[in-house]
């Protein structure tokens, strides 16, 4: 009977769980300085916002290199990364140098333990080649690029998976790269016609993420996207709004002027509702000013809105808390 | 983007160009935009056929996805090097020089020597890594006589021409490698930027000529101030940063930007370093330059 049915449910909370046990629970935190308290797992789409260097692309990397590093000893997801570059700011030989850090990190640790030393050269190279075996990269100049990348990315995705070793992450850097560029093509109109938009570009966009992550069931893929904030209602009053974003960065950080500032200068949402409705964590970077000669950065969780501000450096190995 | 039929593929028969037609779908780009993956199941099979040779057509338009082993082979196999920029506190700052595959921009307000870093920049790589190097002009601040000065300096000093035989050969060959573009509209910047691409990307180097490393726009800023105000400014604005970057990346360009500080805001800071420029000072030939990056403030002394 049906409404027997609908009282007994379909299944119990422990089933449930076995399901999607082994996505969800498990896994080390990707950037763990600023995920002591939210974890993120396949089923999820971040977004990190902020201005011009803000330690966004950092950010993504940083989560890119842990993703590569196996589950011994280092407390990687042991997958692979597709990265997307839309902005042309990946350096691969900044890639090369943080996994060489977490390794020789791990090699240093491993020797004050006193295991054998012997192996630890081979096992390193070892392990940086297969890092890198395991990281996809591919760079776009236009949205279309990037519809049709996305879409021959399947074939990748199917491969990496029948090998046992499948995406773990897809990293989108400034999904709003082509913000602009989009927005100022003509519509051409009519129903049922596609035309390249804003919303159009965006709806395919969102539409292949989609697909892209039902095909990596069971473990999942997290898609995460960097995104350049505006912060500016309209361009004309260009003078003052740079003076107070000049006078901003000079101010020392009291809690009340943090309020004005976000109440002066609104980080204006300029992405599509179906990008916005697409992502589930919001994460929000500043750099501060930089005393000697080390930048801080502030980090804060939008969504789901904590409360309290991390501050961190960055250096090789990731990202450090200054505040505790 | 082509239309669906140009491109010959055997499973895309008239019926099923009739059947992409109802949905809309007239070209590759509206596949691309339109194509939903989740009503494939319920469509024929001859449909199905149809959606995989089309993707199959697009992954090859692609240019597809490298390993990062395979592009740390390719870096190490070309050899990415840094160019000198004639002024050795500059080159610290930058930690070796411009480097290939990146745009760098150079910020200041009026008459803080943008274009004499730039001169400088360009007669150093043109002469000591014997290359080409282009030249856009948008402010007409190019000076011919300033450049061959500067070349003397680094061949030997202000009487090196006396001095030395070749010499004279040294700086005319520097100056030759030096192209000069004069553009003062941001159509025709698009159009050079563009055919550049397409040049360099078929050019086939002998061993003989030398090749373009080294792209010079003073100033950027004189071209787009006059179109921002508006989306199609600003999109403008955007796409030459992209085509900048592409040479940048795709032909293996250092590229070097000037703009005016009142820019700076409200571009997205495509650049991969920025360095602000200002003038210390009447005797003009010391300037202060800050890079974003590592605040760092070195004094750069332009020599003669």
């Amino acid at each position: 009977m049906e409404v027997e049915e609908w009282v007994m449910g379909h299944e119990t909370a422990q089933n449930m769980l076995r399901r999607i046990g082994p996505r969800t629970t498990g896994l080390a935190p990707l950037v763990p300085a600023l995920q002591r308290i939210v974890n993120l797992h396949g089923r999820h789409v971040v977004e990190v916002a902020g201005a011009s260097g803000s330690a966004k692309s950092e950010f993504l990397l940083q989560a890119a290199v842990k993703c590569l590093l196996p589950k011994q000893g280092y407390d990687g997801w042991d997958g692979g990364v597709l990265w997307f570059d839309l902005d042309g700011h990946f350096d691969v030989l900044r890639l090369v140098r943080l996994l060489q850090a977490h390794i020789h990190q791990e090699a240093r640790r491993r020797y004050e333990e006193g295991n054998e030393e012997e192996d630890e050269m081979e096992d390193g190279e070892q392990v940086l080649e297969t890092c890198m075996e395991r990281f996809f990269y591919t760079r776009c100049y236009s949205s279309l690029e990037f519809i049709s990348a996305l879409k021959s990315s399947r074939n990748h995705l199917l491969r990496a998976q029948t090998c046992g070793k499948g995406f773990r992450i897809l990293v989108i850097d400034s999904i709003a790269a082509f913000y602009w560029l989009d927005r100022s093509a003509p519509f051409k109109g009519g129903a049922g016609n596609p035309s390249l938009s804003l919303q159009g570009a965006m709806q395919a966009v969102v539409r292949e993420l989609k697909e892209l992550r039902k095909l990596s069931q069971p473990t999942g893929l997290l898609v995460m996207a960097s995104k350049c904030n505006i912060y500016s209602s309209n361009f004309s009053d260009t003078n003052d709004w740079a003076s107070g974003l000049r006078k901003d960065n000079r101010q020392v950080d009291s809690a009340h002027e943090k309020d004005s500032r976000r109440s002066g200068l609104q980080q204006r949402e300029f992405m599509p509702a179906v990008w916005q409705e697409f992502i589930t964590h919001r994460l929000l970077l500043q750099s501060k000013v930089a005393d000697g000669t080390e930048t801080l950065f502030s980090a804060e969780w939008l969504r789901p809105a904590l409360l309290n501000v991390d501050e961190f450096t960055i250096n090789d190995t990731g990202f450090m808390l200054t505040n505790r | 983007m082509p239309r669906l039929d140009s491109p010959g593929l055997f499973s895309l028969t008239p019926k099923i160009l009739a059947d992409f037609a109802a949905e809309g779908i007239l070209s590759v780009e509206d596949f691309l935009l339109a194509h939903n993956p989740n009503l494939d199941e319920s469509r024929t099979e001859a449909r199905k056929q149809a959606v995989v040779d089309i993707l199959g057509y697009i992954d090859r338009q692609s240019c597809g996805f490298r390993t990062s082993a395979r592009m740390l082979q390719e870096i190490e196999a070309r050899g990415e090097r840094y160019l000198p920029t004639g002024c050795e506190s500059l080159d610290k700052l930058l930690e070796g020089g411009l480097r290939e595959g990146t745009v760098t921009e150079l910020v200041g307000g009026s008459s803080s020597g943008k274009t004499q870093v730039c001169m400088q920049v360009a007669a150093s790589v043109a002469y000591r890594c014997r290359a080409m190097v282009g030249f856009v002009d948008t402010c007409h601040s190019f000076s011919a006589t300033r450049l061959s000065h500067m070349l003397g300096g680094l061949v030997g000093g202000r009487d090196a021409v006396q001095r030395r035989v070749g010499a004279a050969d040294e700086i005319g060959d520097a100056m030759k490698s030096i192209m000069h573009y004069s553009i003062f509209d941001i159509f025709p910047m698009l159009s050079f930027l563009n055919q550049l691409h397409t040049t360099l990307s078929v050019q086939v180097q002998s061993m003989e000529e030398k090749v373009m490393r080294l792209l010079i726009v003073d100033c950027a800023s004189s071209v787009i101030s006059p179109i921002l105000g508006g989306i199609p400014g600003h999109a403008l604005m955007v796409s030459m940063g992209i085509i900048l970057k592409k040479l940048a990346l795709e032909n293996h360009l250092a590229v070097l930007h000037a703009t005016r500080s009142q820019i700076i805001q409200l571009v997205e800071k495509e650049a991969i370093l920025s360095l602000l420029l200002e003038r210390l000072g009447k005797p003009c030939l010391v300037f202060a330059c800050f890079s974003h990056e590592t605040s760092a403030a070195i004094f750069v002394m332009l020599p003669l």
